[in-house]
């Protein structure tokens, strides 16, 4: 008996909440699920069996946003997936996606010329082109430049966004970048060396 | 105080009229401002619909100390506006590539980057989106935050109010209901 202050979920919503609960069953126990929760209604039962089939089916048109991504270099991404990576910054193309902080985002990065080599190219997020924040990667930068040792990245090639105007508003895509080099083993120590602890670090080697 | 600041404390003051309002407020500030970026970007410069919709939310105001009711209304309306820009823009390209003399619009020069660079396919799936949207307007809502603004998990689940899982269940039934109603639509 349906108590008629509490309304019942209506078909959609029923359908929804099945549909979650059974993506949640391994595969092979789906079947069982349904059927019970389903008894003997077969539409419902034949509507979730189509729509767990376009679960299961790999799909690029709709995974191209979520888990594919998009070209973005995002304000407050968590981990989405980063589709800058692929894109070509200048003379850097943007190999792989390996840090983040704050205000910039680490990758792995080609350089094509005048000579062919990995790099990491940390870039300002967009929105994050402050003159606050460009002022903390030059203090970065300069930091870098006064140290040297085989764990503290070295600052190849600072750039910076050309501005027009006064507008401190941001240009994506080509925002300040310090470039820095470490060998092979950049992916996994600079970035993070790099980015976020040179500039609490900086004051400590030499 | 931008007109959009105001509405937007306008919304939260329940005034239901100023939602409506909203729209076009946004979708014309992201076409400034996406106008205005195109102008000092490099020919061929794409635009990401997540960096526009975000930078239009910090100049508007925005930010952490931002109300919930502003964050959501905001990017709700951004979400919308953005979904209209790009199937708008994907019409038109279609209808110029078929001869149809497409009129010249401010429109055509922005060069946002759009989720699918089929025009014909987003075009199916955006009508499929509105058939959802009738059916289930809030997980319709997560689809164009995720799909046209390219917003994260987390982001959108902040927007919509929910949990992350519960975004993700929705995501993946809003899925599921979008392949399945785009399959019965046509041949692709």
């Amino acid at each position: 008996m349906n108590n008629p202050s509490i309304p019942m979920p209506s078909l959609q919503e029923r359908e929804a909440a099945l549909f979650a609960l059974a993506i949640e069953k391994p595969v092979a126990e789906r079947a069982a699920f349904l059927q019970a929760v389903c008894g003997g209604n077969a539409a419902l039962r034949e509507r979730l069996d189509t729509l767990l089939a376009a679960h299961e089916q790999p799909d690029p048109l709709l995974a191209t946003q979520a888990e594919a991504a998009r070209p973005t270099i995002k304000l407050d991404l968590a981990d989405a997936p980063d589709e800058a990576v692929g894109q070509t910054l200048g003379r850097y193309k943007l190999l792989e996606r390996v840090g983040e902080g704050g205000c910039g985002v680490v990758y792995v990065a080609e350089q094509t010329e005048p000579v062919r080599r990995r790099v990491a190219l940390k870039v300002i997020k967009l929105g994050m082109d402050t003159k606050q924040v460009v002022a903390r990667f030059e203090a970065e930068r300069q930091a870098l430049a006064m140290m040297d040792h085989p764990n503290i990245a070295k600052v190849l090639r600072p750039s910076s966004p050309p501005r027009s105007g006064s507008t401190s508003s941001s240009r994506s895509a080509r925002p300040s970048s310090t470039r820095t080099r470490r060998g092979s083993s950049i992916a996994t120590s600079s970035p993070r060396t790099s980015s976020s602890r040179c500039t609490t670090v900086c004051p400590c080697p030499r | 105080m931008s007109d959009v600041t105001a509405l937007l404390e306008a919304i939260q003051h329940g005034g239901p009229k100023a939602a409506e309002d909203l729209l076009p407020l946004v979708y014309e500030e992201l076409c400034k401002l996406a106008a205005r970026k195109m102008a000092i970007e490099p020919v061929g410069h794409t635009l990401q619909p997540t960096a526009l919709v975000h930078e239009a939310w910090l100049r508007l105001g925005g930010g952490e100390g931002a109300q919930f009711e502003n964050r959501a209304h905001f990017f709700g309306a951004a979400a919308e506006a953005m979904r209209r820009i790009l199937i708008e823009r994907a019409r038109r390209r279609l209808a110029a590539k078929r001869g149809a003399g497409a009129e010249h619009l401010d429109l055509d020069e922005l060069e946002i980057a759009s989720p699918l660079a089929d025009d014909d396919v987003l075009l199916q799936l955006n009508e499929a989106l509105e058939k959802f949207s009738a059916v289930d307007a809030r997980k319709a809502e997560l689809v164009k935050l995720r799909y046209f603004v390219g917003m994260s998990f987390e982001e959108a689940s902040t927007v919509l109010g929910i949990a992350v899982p519960t975004a993700k269940q929705w995501w993946a039934y809003a899925r599921a209901w979008l392949k399945v109603e785009m399959r019965g639509a046509g041949p692709g």
